[in-house]
């Protein structure tokens, strides 16, 4: 996440460490990009709120809870499903992506 | 009686001198030249090589990069193609497999869009464990390990 705060004693070595704790060598760059301009322009206490969502998105692209969540829920189902008989071991599974098409 | 016992002496005329002079391996070159005949191999080796070798693999490399690139963007469109569609198949699968939860939207979680603050119209891609979600494990180990696992 992006290191909004200043620290106490701001010296050349501190802003060497600055960038290192970035997402811009990252996909995830332009997420944090949108956030930290929002959060520039809101500032520290106001940007908490504004820039939840943009947050969130960043959060999202970077650790990608919703969709493991929604992975996990789908898997439940089709568990269930066939434990409870409305699916045989032939249609268990949905499709199957080609090799090498991600 | 004659009892003629015969004691263990040196042969006649004495043993063998103790040879303790040291005896050198015979040497066929010496530094100089030895020098000169690692150079002149050399040369006419390397000669023959970036002369008569050396153009055939640079040919033969040439031939199967030039495939190669000829053939990519076929393979890219190819792969892209397949992507899509399988994204679409995904869609409808979530759509059939769910009918039956209640609250459940398709492509949301928890009434929520993944992204909330792009656009509609922007495709963001699935991560490898979505895009292999109704595939057997072992097809998304497989993929998630190919770069480790090289057969």
């Amino acid at each position: 996440m992006a290191n909004l705060v200043e620290p106490i004693l701001r010296t050349r070595f501190t802003d060497m460490t600055a960038p290192v704790f970035s997402f811009q060598m990252h996909p995830c760059k332009e997420f944090e990009m949108r956030y930290v301009s929002c959060m520039e322009a809101y500032g520290k206490s106001l940007g908490k709120e504004k820039c939840m969502d943009l947050k969130l998105d960043l959060n999202e692209c970077v650790f990608s809870d919703k969709q493991l969540f929604r992975v996990l829920a789908m898997q439940k189902e089709r568990e269930r499903q066939y434990k409870a008989g409305e699916r045989t071991s032939e249609n268990y599974y949905g499709p199957i992506p080609k090799p090498d098409s991600y | 009686m004659d009892a003629t016992i015969k004691q263990d002496l040196p042969p006649p005329g004495g043993y063998e001198k103790i040879q303790y002079a040291r005896n050198p391996a015979k040497t066929f070159f010496r530094g100089g030249r030895l020098l000169a005949g690692f150079i002149i191999l050399n040369g006419c080796t390397t000669y023959y090589y970036f002369n008569h070798i050396y153009p055939g693999i640079l040919h033969r490399r040439v031939e199967k990069k030039g495939s190669h690139l000829a053939t990519l963007p076929l393979l890219l469109a190819e792969q892209d193609r397949a992507f899509l569609k399988h994204c679409r198949a995904l869609r409808d699968e979530e759509e059939k497999l769910m009918a039956n939860v209640p609250g459940w939207e398709v492509g949301k979680w928890n009434g929520q869009p993944i992204y909330k603050t792009l656009d509609k119209d922007v495709f963001s891609n699935p991560i490898l464990s979505e895009y292999y979600c109704h595939a057997p494990y072992m097809d998304f180990y497989k993929k998630a390990m190919e770069e480790a696992i090289q057969v």
